[in-house]
């Protein structure tokens, strides 16, 4: 195998910006994804087989045969799961991972976001800690990750924002229905609603056609590409440079590790499954928060017999997603209009500054409801089955919103992955093992968030509300996963520097939302992007003062 | 169209329960007419019976008469192997506790009885409290979810036919109006 500059593991997100920015630094890359490069039509609109809905499979990776996880609940119970099983935390698997089929929300973190510890002090039973960077060392790469892949949406009428140098480049998608009803609602309230970001284009931009507003997006991928992923953005960027290559159906079973401490290259099984090594200069890992720290953990050498970057046993700790919480109401007019992608006003009254409470969330509603989606979301009252719940779903359908938003979470170190000591996948690896729970200050948070939903659609006319989602105490990650490998300058309590490197490795990277101290009352992708642009600009600078070469 | 389906439903679910008739009397219960890949004709009967209560018929069509047999049948081959057990262990348990309490497999009990029963089996009480294997519970969550998959959800899977409960529900079919997402061509070219 030809030598190659640096190998970045994981298409998603953050290994997608990673591939582009060394590419087109002029460093040869080798992207290697263990999914497939999927097209729409590989992953048609199927409500009962998607990465929202996965009750028959999902539709963008992992395979249901060869990736199993085993999962520990708070009883210790012990059981070994498929991808599209609950309690798997599956996100995905191919190029653009969880991009090609998000509903694209393109959040940047608030300032408080960076500095929980500082905000709220600290909290018992919580490694609760500070950003090593604040929001303002990451707002230009917002800026980038904005303006390159391309965002519409406005956020000029929220108050909440911290500091934004440059506006969007697109103005909002047009607005539904249930925009129209909660918009006003919210300022009848005193509240701030604006239109929520989005990774989608509302016009042409980047050389991809606007939103065509279906019904089939948060889960789905996109056929017109209007949703910006990394797959349709910056990893075609990576290959018309002609110095990245991209293999997919490629599993890496771990890092090489020399004598000195330096990483070497990784060891894979190609599409074919034949093992081969890769040697490369510099390892970028972006595999989402459980896969980086399994293959972290895998990668044992005689100077780390506990897994890269784990001395101090902080790889694969405080493993986090979001509480989402939220009410549903009925109205007695129709909500329903059938014009995606649903969610369109958002507020940030209730992130932070929330009375005895540490941080909150983002409200806004929800994706537009297929029927599918509405059996969870249906009163508490309302039997599951019959005649009375035939006529449920006839009366609730086209008379219901859900207002719901991602709650920060307290990360716990105890929440984590492991390795497993028995279950292996179909290559022979030792699979993930997912154990622990949530911090319990989640639930208080959860129960005012929750109530402030209520009041805002109860403002809106709803004429009975209930509670339409709340989170158990079981362990978080999901499609938001992140925290596995904190970002710190005390090599004792964190696995990377502020630069994104392994702590006492000079050749390893990890930039994916594994280094997210926390994880903000938002969906993530957008700071996952942002700190990879960040890190891949400081990982080139040092690449070009020769620090990175062996 | 939308009556043809109706018919054509009607006419099948005739014939299956004909020749399934003539099969038990002649060997007893446990064989296929082979109109299933994974049920019985008794099971089929059992669980039609059930489904039908899940969803029954008002002016809009029930589960079997939009093709929901079909799609947990085909659904227990290939997805949802792993419910096999369940189904086949559970269906039995059903009829059984059935002819014990009321000497009558639970489809040719009157419809009130059968809701009635249907609460009973929800809640895990007798006669189906010493269910095992699965329990009452078990049984009755995955029968009531996959009901309720194989109505609402997409009618690529044989239940659902002609997006019926889509229809009921007033959802417009297509996926923007004019336009069938079943006819979406691959980019030129195949794969990027």
């Amino acid at each position: 195998m030809k030598h190659v500059n640096a190998v970045v593991v994981g298409a998603g997100a953050g290994g997608g910006v990673a591939a582009k920015e060394l590419a087109e630094a002029g460093l040869s890359v080798l992207l290697l994804e263990r999914g497939q490069w999927l097209t729409p039509f590989d992953c048609r609109k199927d409500d009962l087989r998607n990465q929202r809905s996965p009750y028959l499979g999902n539709n963008s990776g992992p395979d249901d045969q060869r990736h199993p996880r085993v999962v520990v609940d708070l009883q210790g119970r012990e059981r070994t799961v498929r991808p599209s099983q609950g309690g798997y935390q599956n996100n995905a698997a191919c190029i653009g991972g969880g991009t090609l089929t998000y509903g694209a929300m393109a959040w940047r973190f608030m300032e408080q976001d960076f500095r929980l510890k500082s905000t709220y002090g600290p909290l018992a039973g919580s490694t609760m800690e500070d950003w090593p960077i604040s929001y303002m060392d990451l707002e230009p790469y917002y800026e980038k990750a904005e303006w390159e892949m391309g965002v519409s949406g406005d956020d000029s009428a929220n108050p909440f924002k911290a500091l934004r140098r440059k506006p969007l480049p697109m103005p909002p998608v047009r607005r539904n229905r249930q925009y129209e009803i909660l918009h006003p609602a919210a300022v009848r309230l005193g509240l701030h609603p604006f239109d929520i970001p989005m990774l989608r284009n509302s016009v042409p931009y980047g050389g991809r056609g606007p939103c065509m507003q279906c019904r089939w997006c948060c889960g789905f991928a996109c056929e017109v590409d209007a949703k910006a992923g990394t797959h349709n953005t910056v990893i075609p960027k990576a290959l018309a440079t002609g110095n990245c290559r991209v293999e997919t159906g490629c599993m890496v079973r771990e890092i090489l590790i020399d004598q000195r401490g330096r990483a070497t290259g990784v060891v894979y099984f190609d599409g074919r499954d034949q093992r081969r090594v890769q040697s490369a200069d510099v390892v970028v890992v972006a595999g989402g928060a459980i896969e980086t720290a399994r293959l972290l953990l895998n990668s044992r050498s005689r100077l780390f017999p506990q897994g890269l970057g784990n001395r101090y046993d902080w790889v694969g700790r405080n493993l986090q997603g979001h509480s989402y919480s939220g009410a549903a109401g009925l109205f007695d007019c129709e909500v329903y209009d059938d014009l995606g992608p649903g969610a369109s006003v958002a507020i940030c009254d209730f992130n932070h500054g929330n009375p005895g409470l540490i941080g909150g969330a983002m409200l806004a509603h929800e994706f537009v409801m297929l029927p599918v989606w509405l059996f969870d979301y249906l009163p508490p009252d309302i039997p599951s089955w019959g005649r009375a719940h035939k006529e449920a779903m006839q009366r609730y359908h086209h008379r219901t919103i859900v207002v719901t938003g991602p709650v920060q979470e307290m990360p716990v170190f105890d929440a984590r992955v492991q390795l497993d000591p028995k279950v292996e996948d179909y290559w022979g690896i030792p699979v993930a093992r997912l154990s622990g729970g949530r911090h319990p200050h989640i639930q208080d948070v959860s129960r005012f968030i929750i109530e402030r939903a209520h009041e805002w659609l109860r403002e809106a006319g709803a004429v009975r509300t209930w509670v339409g989602e709340s989170p158990g105490r079981g362990l978080s990650a999901d499609q938001h996963q992140a925290g596995t490998c904190r970002m710190g300058n005390d090599p004792r309590t964190s696995v990377v520097d502020a630069d994104c490197r392994i702590h006492d490795v000079p050749n390893v990277f990890v930039m994916d939302a594994s280094v997210h101290v926390s994880n903000g009352g938002f969906n993530p992708v957008l700071t996952i992007l942002a700190n990879a642009y960040r890190a891949s600009e400081r990982l080139v600078k040092n690449w070009r003062a020769g620090g990175l070469r062996g | 169209m939308e009556e043809d389906w109706k018919l054509g439903v009607r006419r099948r679910e005739f014939l299956g329960l004909a020749g399934a008739t003539v099969l038990a009397g002649a060997s007893g219960c446990g064989r296929s007419s082979g109109e299933w890949h994974f049920l019985t004709d008794v099971e089929a009967r059992a669980l039609g019976a059930l489904c039908n209560q899940i969803v029954p018929a008002d002016e809009f069509p029930s589960a079997v008469e939009s093709g929901v047999l079909v799609f947990l049948d085909r659904k227990l081959t290939t997805s949802l192997k792993e419910f096999q057990p369940i189904y086949r262990g559970g269906l039995a348990t059903l009829d059984r506790s059935c002819v014990e309490a009321f000497g009558a497999p639970f489809e040719a009990l009157p419809a009130e009885r059968q809701n009635a029963l249907v609460a009973l089996l929800e809640t895990a009480r007798p006669p189906f409290h010493r269910l095992r294997q699965p329990s009452a519970g078990e049984f009755w969550r995955a029968v009531n979810l996959h009901t309720l998959l194989g109505f609402y959800g997409d009618p690529r899977h044989g239940g659902n036919r002609g997006g019926v409960s889509w229809r009921m529900l007033g959802i417009p079919y297509e996926c923007v109006r004019g336009r069938d997402h079943y006819e979406f061509q691959p980019p030129a070219g195949g794969r990027p």
